[in-house]
């Protein structure tokens, strides 16, 4: 096994929308510089804290989005500054910002010259809107990212006097990063051919639009606008609910009405008692079982009251319905099915005399390890290390401390 | 009778994945979404495709209109997801049908599926019979819970793949049941995850020479998405179980108010505010005409607007109401405040100015469902652009061109193989 971007260097510009994507370059064994401004990147800000207390080190977000890389201070924005940035891309095969369209021309680093400079270099760049067009220069948030391109519409409650609901996650910025991930890795591939890099860029605003699943076709071929539904798809009429409470959560269901599926179902109910109203002619098949749905699913769902959210869960997957509780994050990355393909992943933290448990590898490669070298770096932890690797001897490493330009 | 020269997909000489190709067992979306994304970079995708358990995506809603309810070529989700690629049909319970999968594999550099965890095994073509195939193989497995652990023969789909992950729990309102995401967002993003799976092994084994098995489980990678609430509760004791979680449009991450989705002017309009600090609230009280309420002291600091949100609240959606959703995020972001309206398709394929202004949008025609717009790639590459290379396939429509192309099999060869039953009876062929 081998770290598949092992001798690999990435620099990383904090910012908000590219964080996921140099964790998962960095997790799979890239050096990733986490270049900061003195300070701090703004997302030290974010919480939740460890022990709630805020402080740069103790963001829990940057501890998430930061795994396994270092974190160098340099103000970019001063000539010294940028001196050392430019030192740092000689040594490095990719950099990733997301500083808002026209940062990098303003800051005398606009992606034609450094291209110019460092031929092999691949830049991955996002931005809100993209670097063209009428909204390029409009500021976005997560929230108004995730609700200007199209996501939010679909989710929320049958009850339409409340607005649309966010999903929480901060899911705008993962799904830049996923994007951004793929431009990467297109270009990096390409390099292999051709030796030379290229510019990648990303838009959330694109990157969000196509990530609605029927969004698209629906108005496309249908003229159809989709109405959100509590927790289920929105579509263009109204559906039979599909979340039940549990006693101590909820199921979703949805009605699978093939032989296999059917019969565990109505054995199931037999072992209650409660067979009789899913038995007669009008269960006969599958086209009639699935015209009483609305008879089935309220039904099942009164059923699943009684059980814990669990227990209600394996026993369905067990008779041949695809049902599934509605788990928590917590509780997922600690579910028995994950520990046994050892998702979850712990993380020494030494200032804390302990590990944590963190989120694992998103897929499983059998040649290509995906491992948390290490937590999330402390605000400039490696700014001497990094600076010291480039060649800056001590003297030079101080006066520029001195003017503020490194940290 | 199967056409025997059907368009081909654009080439896309010099493009990163130009000279890759996919056997791609896919189906529904999450693996089509994937195999899209190599198609649209120069990759060869052959959709490897069945009669007997017909891709549902080419059965879903929207349908073209006047079409048949079997017509498996009118689904305008299956278009959307499937351009690009051409298709192939093959009967793998026929021994000569899996035979030339075997061949197809042996020729390929990436075989992908997203089936339920034993099907595959079921055919005989496990990792290690691929890799007899093709040493160098890359197999991507795409089951909702992967192929290993105890749970690997849950039957999962979109929803549910959310509803384990937690990423259903995390969407709501506190101290209501979840909202959770009105579609199958892990689908698209199960898709994007394959892609990246599939790209960094094409780097390794460009690097190495050596394939590898990818089992991607979408609800691990779907846990992936909610790490800082698995931190809160691991670091601070604080389980995720509780009646302040989750937090509603609120902020996610710290003080900032206003914060939230506010009514406009119109049925079930709506319209995204985020201010982020005091510099974007005094922006946010000069684009709505300094009113008086906004003069409040108590309101300067962002922990003062946080203690009264609820007050705030009211106070915007008062002002929001009164205002045209587009009109009022164009002021808004003229003073510099981040601000989006809700938009719904309607908005983003008809009337977003940036989405045209950049021609995100392109018409395609598709002999079935006529002419309709499709998204273009995402990822924007200077040097080696993608780009959609022609409409979705019609099933099974490429089937002697690709395997004459692929596999050097003659008339005579591909007409004995049809006689075998290989491409299914004709009997069976809608």
């Amino acid at each position: 096994m081998t770290a598949p971007f092992e001798g690999v260097r990435v620099v990383e510009i904090a910012g908000d929308e590219v964080a996921y994507c140099g964790k998962l370059f960095a997790n799979q064994g890239a050096d990733v510089v986490l270049v900061e401004p003195p300070g701090g990147a703004l997302a030290r800000t974010y919480g939740p804290f460890a022990d709630d207390k805020p402080d740069p080190n103790g963001s829990l977000h940057t501890w998430h989005y930061h795994t396994s890389k270092r974190s160098a201070v340099v103000d970019i924005t001063t000539p010294a500054g940028r001196a050392v940035l430019l030192d740092l891309l000689g040594s490095a095969d990719l950099l990733i910002e997301s500083q808002g369209t026209g940062w990098m021309e303003r800051n005398e680093l606009a992606c034609d010259g450094l291209l110019e400079r460092f031929p092999s270099l691949v830049i991955g760049s996002v931005t809100p809107y993209g670097t063209t067009g009428p909204y390029a220069n409009y500021a976005a948030t997560d929230l108004t990212a995730l609700s200007m391109g199209g996501l939010v519409h679909q989710c929320g409650y049958d009850d339409h006097s409340i607005p649309p609901i966010r999903p929480m996650g901060y899911q705008a910025w993962h799904t830049a990063s996923h994007h951004l991930y793929i431009a990467c890795m297109l270009a990096l591939i390409g390099r292999q051919a051709t030796g030379r890099g290229q510019h990648a860029e990303i838009s959330m605003h694109e990157a969000i639009t196509p990530t609605t699943e029927f969004m698209i076709p629906m108005w496309e071929t249908g003229r159809n606008i989709l109405q959100r539904q509590t927790g289920r798809h929105a579509y263009d009429f109204i559906t039979e609910p599909a979340q039940f409470p549990t006693r101590d959560g909820y199921v979703y269901m949805l009605l699978k009405t093939d032989d296999t599926g059917w019969n565990g179902l109505v054995d199931w109910l037999r072992e209650h008692d409660m067979a009789a109203s899913l038995e007669g002619p009008q269960f006969e098949d599958r086209t009639l079982r699935q015209e009483q749905s609305a008879v089935v699913m309220p039904l099942m769902g009164a059923f699943a009251a009684d059980w814990s959210a669990e227990e209600f869960y394996y026993k369905a997957q067990s008779i041949g319905q695809p049902w599934a509780m509605i788990r928590t994050p917590d509780e997922a990355v600690r579910a028995p099915h994950h520990v046994d393909r050892g998702f979850p992943q712990q993380v020494e933290h030494p200032e804390r005399g302990r590990s944590y448990t963190y989120a694992g590898a998103p897929w499983l490669a059998s040649a290509t390890p995906y491992v948390i070298r290490r937590r999330a770096p402390n605000l400039g932890e490696h700014t001497a290390e990094v600076l010291t690797e480039l060649g800056y001897d001590a003297s030079r490493q101080d006066a520029l401390r001195a003017m503020g330009v490194i940290a | 009778m199967i056409d025997s020269d059907p368009p081909r997909p654009i080439p896309l000489p010099g493009t990163p994945l130009d000279g890759i190709r996919v056997c791609d067992l896919t189906w529904v979306l999450a693996g089509p979404q994937a195999t899209q994304i190599l198609a649209e970079f120069g990759a060869d995708v052959i959709k490897v495709e069945s009669v007997r358990n017909v891709d549902d995506a080419r059965m879903y809603p929207p349908r073209a209109e006047g079409a048949a309810p079997d017509d498996v070529n009118a689904s305008g989700y299956h278009a959307l997801y499937n351009r690009s690629k051409r298709s192939i049909r093959l009967d793998v319970r026929n021994p000569a049908g899996l035979d030339l999968l075997k061949r197809l594999i042996a020729v390929s550099d990436v075989v992908v599926e997203n089936f339920s965890s034993r099907v595959l095994e079921n055919w005989g073509l496990t990792y290690e019979e691929m890799q007899r195939l093709r040493p160098d193989i890359i197999y991507c497995s795409m089951a909702g819970l992967g192929h290993r652990g105890r749970d690997r023969d849950h039957q999962t789909f979109g929803p549910t793949v959310q509803a384990l992950s937690g990423l259903t729990y995390l969407s709501g309102l506190p101290g209501r049941e979840p909202a959770g995401y009105g579609y199958s967002y892990m689908d698209n993003t199960g898709g994007y995850y394959a892609a990246m799976a599939i790209l960094t092994a094409i780097f390794h084994r460009n690097r190495t020479g050596q394939g590898q098995y990818l089992d991607l489980a979408q609800v691990e990678a779907a846990i992936n998405l909610t790490g800082p609430a698995i931190l809160e509760a691991e670091v601070n004791g604080r389980p995720n179980r509780r009646p302040d979680l989750p937090v509603g449009n609120r902020s996610q991450a710290g003080p900032a108010a206003p914060f939230g989705i506010y009514p406009a002017a119109g049925d079930d309009r709506w319209i995204a505010i985020s201010v982020l600090d005091d510099e974007q609230w005094l922006a946010f009280r000069r684009a709505i005409g300094e009113p008086d309420w906004a003069a409040d002291l108590g309101l300067a600091t962002a922990e003062g607007r946080r203690a009264r949100q609820d007050e705030l609240d009211a106070r915007v959606a008062a002002w929001t109401r009164e205002h045209d959703a587009h009109a009022a995020m164009h002021l808004l972001q003229e003073h510099g405040v981040p601000a989006g309206v809700v938009q719904d398709a309607e908005d983003l394929i008809e009337r977003d100015e940036q989405h045209r202004a950049r021609g995100f949008f392109e018409w395609m025609d598709h002999p079935v469902i006529g002419r309709t717009r499709y998204n273009r790639p995402v990822a924007r590459l200077s040097a080696t652009p993608g780009q959609i290379r022609g409409r979705a396939p019609l099933h099974g429509e490429h089937t002697r061109q690709v395997l004459g192309e692929v596999l050097g099999l003659d008339g005579a060869a591909l007409d004995a193989l049809e006689e075998q039953g290989a491409f299914y009876p004709t009997s069976v062929a809608r």
